[in-house]
């Protein structure tokens, strides 16, 4: 039987999950601190089909493709929201929040306080700072660049912003959160980043991009289709061969 | 089937509502003591096919996984207390609160509510009440030959009365305040309700500890942006669109699927 016919089922495959890559990141164009993720193809030698050929022949040409993903960590803009509790990193950083004890990380700094006047995300996740919780007590609140905040024009606590040497160990965790599933990847101070006051950090899908992606993904899957129905086709002839 | 038709419909459900509250936002623009409400948007969680950082058959690390996520979900629907806008109106029973702050008023339920829009009014018996008829707490009652009223920035409410040469005090207008003003839930009638995640008010005298002042003959304006929000409306609008675009996507991709055996 004809072996093209599997292959362009893996390009299917890996074509619909490129799809639903960009419906992920589609949906997500407008939730503050997300990181777009990004599909990766590869083509693998198809070297184990090869080997019941005859020797000297080369392996066929044709190969399966394995898909993986990244995170795109680039910067996104800052919007201005003049919430006193807004928070945007520019640069490189986390900012750490707690959840079930663990560090989580997150760039969406839209925070709110709870009712014992802690910093926290809004889901309630506590955000960390370099003295531990964040308690604020009072209303005029400043936060410096470099996360020092001020309540009442006294310090109060820094805000912890941590990054990692090698960013593509950490794991979308889903609510705007990346978790660190390496225990080697330990966090460290960023060199450089700004915090900004009354701004936050949007998606930093961008539309254009996946609008793009979606078409070439949508054509590649009808080429697919295609080869398909010609692989269809041409068995079909091989079949009504004996009729004739 | 595919997954890309449901992800990119939490983004459509999810702009959906964004545009609710911008229109809510848009409706109230000229709702005295009205604040601004603003929609905060997470990722869904995420599936992972392969793990990052696992080992393959020939010993070597995976470097990137494949995660694929689940769309988007509304987290958060948070008021936004900034302060408004002041407008003069020369009534001697508006006023506006410079700061944090909420006058107390008493529902017809019997719990309390609060308030920031404070165009005051009196009632038959002489009471301060908001334009609902809810009564302040603490109560203050202006009696029936009063000429005048004058309410301090501290929250002092005196009357000039006729055939008085001294002004007399009538009480104190208190203000509230609440650790976390976003956790309020909104009753509707510019009124909000404590809940466990507000904390309880603290109420005091205007100018205390950190609560706003009085400012009589004015009113504070709603806080709503309009520029702000009819960027936000186009910016949800296309975002509406393009999740459309992606469903589109999906579904031909289906339909090609269903015409590979004609």
């Amino acid at each position: 039987m004809l072996k093209g016919i599997y292959r362009t089922l893996t390009g299917k495959a890996v074509t619909e999950r490129r799809m639903e890559m960009v419906a992920n990141n589609i949906a997500n164009s407008l939730t503050p601190g997300y990181k777009a993720s990004r599909p990766v193809f590869k083509m693998v030698d198809d070297l184990i089909g090869s080997q019941g050929e005859s020797a000297g022949e080369q392996p066929a040409a044709t190969g399966s493709y394995t898909l993986s993903s990244y995170i795109n960590f680039a910067d996104a803009a800052m919007v201005e929201s003049g919430n006193n509790l807004d928070v945007g990193i520019e640069g490189d950083g986390f900012f750490v929040v707690t959840l079930n004890n663990k560090n989580m990380y997150t760039r969406n700094g839209q925070f709110t306080l709870n009712n014992e006047k802690k910093l926290v995300t809004m889901d309630g996740n506590i955000v960390m700072g370099e003295g531990g919780e964040i308690t604020i007590d009072g209303s005029d609140i400043k936060i410096e660049s470099d996360g020092t905040i001020y309540v009442d024009k006294k310090y109060a606590n820094k805000i912890k912003v941590v990054t990692f040497d090698d960013k593509t160990k950490l794991k979308n965790y889903g609510r705007s959160l990346f978790v660190n599933e390496d225990v080697q990847a330990v966090e460290k101070t960023p060199e450089k980043y700004l915090l900004k006051q009354g701004f936050y950090e949007a998606s930093n899908v961008d539309v254009i991009k996946e609008m793009i992606e979606m078409m070439s993904t949508l054509r590649a899957y009808e080429s697919y289709t295609k080869v398909d129905q010609f692989f269809s086709e041409m068995m079909s002839k091989l079949i009504n061969l004996g009729r004739m | 089937m595919i997954r890309a038709l449901w992800t990119a419909g939490t983004g459509m459900n999810v702009q959906q509502v964004n545009l609710d509250i911008i229109a809510n936002n848009i409706a109230n623009v000229n709702t005295n003591g009205f604040k601004r409400s603003r929609a905060d948007f997470q990722d869904l969680m995420y599936q992972t096919l392969r793990l990052q950082g696992i080992k393959t058959g020939e010993g070597n690390q995976v470097p990137t996984g494949i995660e694929i996520g689940h769309g988007a979900m509304l987290a958060a629907v948070q008021k936004v207390f900034m302060q408004g806008d002041f407008q003069e109106t020369q009534n001697e029973l508006d006023i506006a609160i410079e700061g944090n702050g909420f006058l107390t008023v008493i529902m017809p339920t019997g719990e309390k509510g609060y308030t920031r829009s404070c165009s005051l009014k009196r009632d038959s018996d002489g009471k301060i009440v908001t334009s609902d008829g809810y009564a302040l707490e603490p109560s203050i009652t202006i009696p029936n030959n009063t000429i005048s009223i004058s309410i301090r920035p501290n929250g002092t409410v005196s009357a000039k009365i006729a055939n008085q040469s001294e002004p007399q005090q009538l009480g104190t207008i208190e203000l509230a305040m609440f650790p976390n003003p976003s956790g309020l839930k909104s009753m509707g009638k510019s009124l909000y309700m404590e809940t466990d995640a507000s904390g309880s008010p603290i109420t005091g005298k205007p100018g205390e500890d950190g609560r706003g002042t009085l400012l009589q003959g004015f009113l504070e304006m709603s806080n709503v942006n309009v520029m702000q929000e009819m960027i936000n409306l186009i910016v949800g609008q296309r975002a509406y669109e393009v999740n459309s675009k992606a469903i589109q996507a999906a579904d031909e991709m289906l339909q090609m699927a269903n015409n590979v055996r004609r």
